[in-house]
């Protein structure tokens, strides 16, 4: 059975139709969305509670080479318990989801991400004498599937982790949508590496919410790579609870054709002497379109702010664009603070110097975009992450 | 080894080149001096394959083959190497990747199998030692952060690495302290054998004490207007350019 995302909505319950009916739409008179052009999603109908079959093989083929610790499997949404693996660190549960902050411009599909209840779980990270990787994988399967999923992390006091959440679209997965939600409360002294990589069928979309809440004395390192998708958008808030709690960003964006890839990060410190550092890359091919919009914050109270923020591009086709907006907003007046953004071709002179030494001009160009991307991806420190992306980055610079 | 027959070129519709007739045999060192605008950068450009220059009249063989036919790097793997005047920063690009993908390239074309990472490592320490270039540099992206002298060593090093048949050097001496210029004529000195060339392009004589030329060249105005031979060199470092132009 079909719905429209209304009728889906109706039937989670009036209070969640009343809180729906409240907000506006995504649309381009919405200045965080501008660049959006999927309002056919709110005529259409979607396939919502279609069973469809997921096998072991597609999931660990999914994997490919990525070690773990523990597995945590949902599929058009929902937790796979047989095909997890729950380590005793790891404590899941079903526990409502409830936003750790109210974000000040939400629209209606900040009300779709959460209406399913059931879609999401609640995990907490306990704290071990060794670092552990957890692994969130989440399929698509289906054409016209609308699926829900929101997450809520509780990484301990002191404890330290790598979650790397991969959001997948099986083949059959055509014009698809994912909204997927996932909040990361950073407990005092933890250490947190999340990475989130979305890979989806060239027709189907996601939208992606990450927020991490930190305590005092925390580090929050996010990866963003949204590989691939028609429309593929990650929203990512950081808000610094506690002093000395530091944020890393780090993602690369590479719209290639027919693709739409947006990143909106907003790092919000309300609290003094925390630091946060953002670098993003972005590389645009054929048609693609990319959108960078990243937001620090720094409230009155945030003296000693440090916050650097860098957005650099790469155009490789006169109709590729990318839009960046780095933006700081500070009320404190003993911050150092800085950002900046560039947007520019391949660097000709390094290719004629290259293909002077023999290398083609093919060869050249890879070599040039891996090493513009390098400073960013180097970041990982789960190596077999990095191969990972690097292995789909590499499939799109060779098809240049 | 080298045939260059009434060479024409240009940049942008604006001729450059005017007429350029150069034969270079194996195991010669040729220099060609001239004063600034004269098209000595353009010559060594037009040699390496730059895609900018349009040469417009005019023939080069190298090895018997069409060079013109070539593009650049066909060019480099068939042995010809330009050490450029700036080298270019890599950012992103170290230098063992770089070198890595040029040895890679080379042993492609030529269909032999490259050496192993072992052999290819211990080629790249002998190298480096000969022309002095410190081993941090090795593992930085190329050129960045090198100083102007460590840039044309990088050159050097990549020729040694590179082994041409026909090497260029486009005004190497320029920027250089008299100790580095040392190193890179000793480099050169040491990679000459009776199969292999230089052109060395140079605006003053002092490299060719180093490097010590078999033919000299003066190009002014898009031609060679006189050769001679390392005499030439110091006749006209002693009387000026004025003196063979104006007469």
């Amino acid at each position: 059975m079909t719905h429209t995302i209304e009728q889906y909505i109706a039937e989670c319950g009036d209070h969640v139709l009343h809180a729906f009916s409240a907000l506006p739409r995504p649309s381009k008179k919405l200045e965080d969305w501008k660049f959006f052009t999927h309002t056919e999603w709110f005529e259409s109908k979607w396939n919502i509670s279609t069973v469809y079959e997921v096998t072991p093989d597609f999931i660990h083929s999914q994997l490919q080479g990525i070690d773990y610790d523990s597995l945590v499997v949902f599929h058009n949404g929902e937790f796979l318990m047989q095909y997890s693996k729950i380590s005793d660190f790891l404590k899941i549960s079903n526990q409502e989801y409830k936003p750790i902050f109210e974000s000040k411009s939400l629209t209606q599909l900040d009300i779709v991400h959460t209406a399913n209840a059931k879609h999401g779980v609640n995990i907490r990270i306990a704290n071990t004498e060794q670092s552990n990787h957890i692994v969130l994988l989440s399929v698509v399967s289906g054409s016209h599937t609308l699926c829900t999923a929101s997450h809520t992390i509780h990484v301990e006091a002191d404890t330290q982790c790598t979650i790397t959440e991969i959001i997948v679209s099986e083949a059959n997965a055509t014009e698809s949508l994912m909204l997927s939600g996932t909040q990361l409360i950073c407990n005092a002294g933890s250490v947190c590496e999340y990475t989130s990589i979305q890979k989806l069928h060239k027709t189907s979309s996601i939208v992606q919410n990450i927020a991490v809440m930190q305590l005092q004395e925390t580090t929050a390192t996010v990866h963003a790579y949204p590989l691939s998708g028609a429309y593929n958008r990650t929203n990512m808030s950081a808000y610094k609870q506690g002093t000395q709690a530091h944020t890393n960003v780090y993602g690369i964006l590479f719209p290639c054709t027919d693709e739409h890839i947006e990143l909106y990060t907003n790092i919000y410190h309300n609290v003094p002497e925390c630091e946060t550092n953002e670098q993003i890359k972005g590389l645009g091919k054929d048609n693609g379109q990319g959108v960078f919009s990243g937001l620090i914050y720094v409230a009155k109270d945030a003296q000693k702010t440090r916050a650097a923020q860098s957005n650099k591009n790469i155009l490789l086709s006169p109709t590729a664009k990318i839009h960046s907006k780095p933006q700081l907003e500070i009320y404190a007046d003993d911050v150092s603070c800085n950002h900046g953004s560039t947007t520019g071709q391949i660097n000709r002179e390094a290719l004629w110097y290259m293909q002077a030494r023999g290398i083609d001009l093919h060869k050249a160009t890879e070599l040039l975009l891996e090493g513009f991307i390098n400073d960013v991806l180097e970041t990982m420190s789960n190596e077999q992450v990095q191969a990972y992306i690097l292995s789909h980055i590499d499939t799109k610079i060779a098809e240049i | 080894m080298l045939h260059i027959q009434n060479l024409h070129a240009a940049i942008d519709g604006k001729e450059i080149l005017k007429g350029i007739n150069l034969h270079v045999k194996p195991g010669e060192i040729h220099a060609i001096m001239g004063p600034n605008g004269s098209g000595k950068s353009t010559l060594s450009s037009v040699l390496a394959g730059r895609e900018i220059f349009e040469v417009t009249q005019g023939e080069i063989s190298f090895m018997g083959k069409n060079l013109l036919d070539l593009a650049p790097e066909e060019r480099a793997c068939e042995g010809i190497f330009m050490a450029f005047q700036y080298p270019v920063e890599i950012p992103g690009v170290s230098m063992t990747n770089f070198m890595k993908a040029a040895i890679e390239a080379k042993h492609k074309y030529q269909g032999t199998e490259p050496p192993s990472p072992t052999e290819f490592l211990k080629k790249m320490k002998e190298k480096r030692a000969m022309v002095g270039l410190p081993d941090k540099l090795t593992g930085r992206s190329v050129n960045e952060g090198f100083s102007g002298g460590e840039k044309k060593k990088n050159e050097i090093f990549q020729m040694a690495m590179l082994e041409p048949t026909l090497a260029i050097l486009d005004e190497t001496d320029s920027g250089l302290d008299i100790d580095a210029l040392r190193i890179v004529a000793d480099g050169v000195n040491q990679l000459k054998t009776p199969n292999n060339a230089y052109i060395v392009i140079t605006h003053y004589q002092r490299l060719l004490d180093y490097i010590v030329p078999d033919v000299v060249h003066i190009l002014f105005d898009g031609k060679i207007i006189k050769t001679g031979d390392k005499s030439l060199a110091l006749e006209l470092e002693e009387k000026g350019y004025d003196w063979i132009t104006k007469s």
